[in-house]
Order: C-alpha cells, then structure tokens, then sequence
C-alpha cells in the first residue's frame, strides 16, 4: 500500500485535520531550511544582523513545534487515528521533534558566527564549510520534498547521501585539528568552526531520521537503527 | 459523499483480492471454519470464509454494516438454525467435530459454545435463577448446595457477584444496563462452555460499564476461547489478539490485532479502519 491518500475520510473535518498537520510541519520544514542557509550565510559573510536574527526566529520554530503536537493530541483524542492515518501523526510527532533540533543546530551556528564575527575572525576553512553545508542543505530540501510527496525512494536516496555528509564531517574535522596545533593563538575560534562543522553533521543525523519516519508513514515499516543494505533488500 | 470511496469501486477493490490476506489459519485451533457459504433464501451472505479461532484466544470480527460478521458468528453456535430460509454449507469444526454433525444436538452445542448478544437480555426472573436456569436444564449439578456455588462462582467470574450477593432473589431486569450485561455472561459461563460468542456484547453500555466488559473479556481469554463482533474499532484494538476483517459476506483480511490497525495488508482494510467508508 504505497499510495496514501489522506483526503477520503467519511469525514471531512477529519480530512481538513489531517490536511492542516501536513501543511504545518511542511511550513515548519520550510523555516528550518531557511533558518540553516541564514546561518551559514551569516557566519560566511560575517553577517552580525543576519546571526541575530536567526536566533530569534528559532523562537518561532519552537513555538511552531509545540502547535503541531497540540493539533496531533487533539486528533488522537478525537479521532483515535489508526493504520496510515496514526502513522501519520507519530510521523508528524517525530518530524517535527528532529525539525526543531535542526533548528537549535541553525542557532548554535548562527551563536558560533557572532563569536567569530566579534574576533574579526575569517578563515580558509570557510570555503569546506560551505561545501558541507551545500551537501547538508540539499539533503534537507530532498528529504522535506520526499516528507511533501511521499516518496520512499526519495527518502532512501537521502538516507544514504548522509554517508556524505559523515565523511566530509570527517575530513574538515582532521584538517581543523591540523590546524589547531598549527595555529594555537586561534585556537577558541577554530573550535567555534569545529563546532559549527559538528552542527551540520548534526543536521544531517536528524535529516536522515526524517527519511526513516517517510519510509515507515508509507510502508509502516520501522526501519530505525537498520543498516542501509538491510533496508534496500527487504523493504524496496 | 464525494470523496468517499464509492460501491463500485470498492466491488471491484474486491473482485481484485478474492482470497483472504493475512494468517486465517492458526496451529492450536479450537474452531476451524472451511469454505463457508451461508445463504438467506436465494441471498448469499457469506462467501466461502475459511478462518480458524485459536484456543484460547480473543478474536475480533469487524466490518461495516451488512458484511455477515454476525451471520459467521452465529454460524458458530448453530443460532442461525432458528431461520427457516438460512442455509449453512462448508465445513464447521469444534475440536475436530462436525457442528453441523446430524447427531449433533444444538442445544448441547450452545451450552459448549455460548453467546452474549448486543443487548443485555436477561430472563424475567431473579439473579439468582437467570444463573442456576442453563446448569438446572442440562443437570450440571446434583443438590442445592453445589448449584449454589455454582451461580456464585459464575457471578464471580463476570466480575457482579460482589455487588448482587446480597439481593440475589431480586429480579435480574432491575440490575444497571452493565450489570444485566455481566448477568448475561455469568449465564453463559454457568453452563460451563468452552467458547463464548459476543455479538456486539458493549455497544449498548456507557464508557465505564464497558471498561467492565473489557476487563473481563481479558479475564475470561484465560479459560475460554472468544469470538467478538464488534463496531468499536478501539474495543477491537484493545481486547483481541487477531483481527478478521469482513466485507460484502467475504473475509478480507486475517492477521495480529497490532498489525491491523497499524500498518493492514489489503486497502478495504486500511480504508474501514480509518474510517474512508462504512
């Protein structure tokens, strides 16, 4: 049962519920990709404004979180969902939980960009950065189109591009500790680029567990801490 | 009714999946059904439905309206023998027997295979003698005394003895709609049957009274094998270990109570559970 339809209730207030949620966690998703490129942009540029205001705006993605699994409670007391339908809603319910951990990771960014922007701090490391964040912020674009579309392949693709983004974590994280005994006197800043790097890898963990919970919304097959081969041969 | 799936798509749903999905058929059966027809005069109401209930087990039968769950059900007790025009074919066995045996007695069949039905329908008698009616009439017990504990121990059993015990000579119609319900059961239980069948044995009771029932349904799996009809797909959910799923007198789909309402096999399934039709 690959194609779900959320819209063929006998009740149309039901379907108009359900329809609600997705829409919400999808603006949510959308926040979130925007609140990462902020980030990013902000502590590549230097921009203090842009820093600033992306810790702000996690308040909203907060607030935007605690909404959603308002909605999600009452249709479980409401409606008692079940098969596809309650799929759904703990999909819902566990998105939006790692949605908003993205968000925290988009400001312990945006908090690393202001530290270094207070040092004046550039360096040519921004350039591998940027490279994983671009890897980061495409997987998170995919993995909320495969969450809009329900596309289990999609969603498959996604999971396994996070080997990606692990090795390039990797890699800059090598060349930063290098680094650091190259340069001891920049030593604070170079950990405040260590941690951003650690962020988007974060961002990428949570990225991948989206994909899981699109893979179990349309299969109903928990595929959680399975490894990637596993998953291919039994459930596609 | 736009979005709602309609008959004919759904008919053709059907003809697309003709065998049931899923695990009809258990090791440790303790009725086993075998290409059941069931006919109302020239009406087919059930279709060649093969299912096995495990010992022991709470099985639930659900479906919408007019899909011949309780046909199935009272096929099981030979209840439908009491309808002239209705005709059972297939093979229906309880413990390796033929119920429909011609030496079978349907009487001493239904004191071995029970029945509670949806509205509590206890007799114009007292407590005490809606209990002690099925032992007097099949002889189960030999003096006053052993009858006695007999209807206290049923009483026990469906959980009302502590709140009858002491008025047990007051008519049983006067108990609460739950309370006749497990006077209903403690009835069934006192002629000692193997299998109880409940056709929608809570629908007429309020929420506590069948939290009651529920609770008890989860007693009673320890010594009896249970079959329920029911409309309330939580109650399904919350007392049964499989789930048969019915639909147009055909038996869709078969399989563990978790996995049914969470991730079913065949759409008709997945469409009645989440309420897409019915």
């Amino acid at each position: 049962m690959d194609t779900l339809d959320f819209n063929q209730h006998t009740s149309q207030s039901y379907n108009d519920e359900l329809e609600d949620i997705r829409n919400l966690l999808l603006n949510m998703g959308g926040m979130v990709e925007k609140q990462l490129q902020k980030s990013v942009q902000s502590l590549l540029s230097g921009d203090l404004k842009l820093a600033k205001k992306v810790i702000k705006k996690d308040l909203g993605i907060n607030a935007m979180e605690v909404r959603i699994d308002e909605e999600c409670t009452q249709i479980i007391a409401k409606r008692q969902p079940a098969a596809s339908d309650l799929r759904l809603i703990i999909a819902v319910i566990k998105s939006i939980t790692d949605l908003e951990r993205i968000g925290d990771e988009a400001e312990k960014i945006a908090k690393n960009a202001i530290y270094l922007i207070s040092k004046n701090y550039k360096s040519e490391y921004f350039l591998e950065i940027e490279s994983l964040a671009i890897l980061v912020a495409e997987n998170l674009k995919d993995a909320l189109n495969s969450l809009a579309r329900l596309d289990v392949e999609k969603a498959l693709e996604v999971a396994v591009n996070d080997d990606a983004v692990d090795k390039a974590f990797e890699s800059l994280n090598k060349d930063l500790i290098g680094f650091m005994s190259k340069e001891p006197q920049d030593l604070k800043k170079i950990v405040r680029l260590s941690w951003s790097a650690k962020a988007l890898e974060k961002i990428g963990d949570h990225t991948k567990n989206i994909c899981e919970y699109v893979i179990y919304l349309v299969k109903g097959k928990d595929v959680r801490h399975l490894d990637l081969e596993t998953i291919k041969e039994e459930y596609f | 009714m736009s979005n709602q799936t309609d008959k004919a798509t759904l008919a053709s749903m059907h003809a697309d999946h003709g065998t049931t999905v899923g695990q009809p058929f258990c090791d440790n059966a303790k009725l086993s059904t075998r290409n059941v027809d069931v006919y109302y005069a020239d009406n087919q109401a059930i279709h060649d439905v093969s299912l096995d209930i495990g010992r022991n087990e709470v099985i639930a039968l659900i479906g919408p309206s007019g899909c011949g769950k309780s046909t199935y059900l009272r096929c099981l007790n030979r209840m439908n023998d009491t309808i002239d025009i209705c005709k059972v074919t297939g093979q229906l066995l309880l413990d390796g027997q033929n119920i429909y045996a011609k030496n079978q007695d349907p009487v001493l069949l239904r004191a071995r295979v029970g029945m509670v039905f949806q509205k509590p329908n206890p007799f114009p008698k007292s407590i005490y003698d809606n209990v002690a009616y099925g032992p007097r009439i099949h002889g189960l017990t030999s003096n006053k005394a052993e009858l006695d504990d007999l209807v206290e121990e049923s009483l026990i059993k469906a959980g009302l003895f502590k709140e009858v015990k002491d008025r047990l000579e007051a008519p049983g119609t006067g108990l609460s709609g739950g309370q006749q319900q497990r006077l209903c059961i403690a009835r069934t239980i006192a002629v000692q049957p193997e299998v109880i069948l409940m056709d929608e044995p809570a629908s007429a009771l309020d929420p506590i009274a069948t939290a009651i029932i529920e609770e008890l349904i989860s007693e009673l799996r320890k010594n009896y094998t249970i079959v329920i009809v029911t409309h309330s797909m939580q109650q399904a959910a919350r007392v049964s270990q499989r789930t048969a799923y019915f639909h147009l007198g055909k038996l869709i789909e078969v399989g563990e109570t978790n996995q049914i309402f969470t991730n079913p096999k065949h759409e008709l399934t997945e469409k009645y559970i989440t309420g897409r039709f019915g």
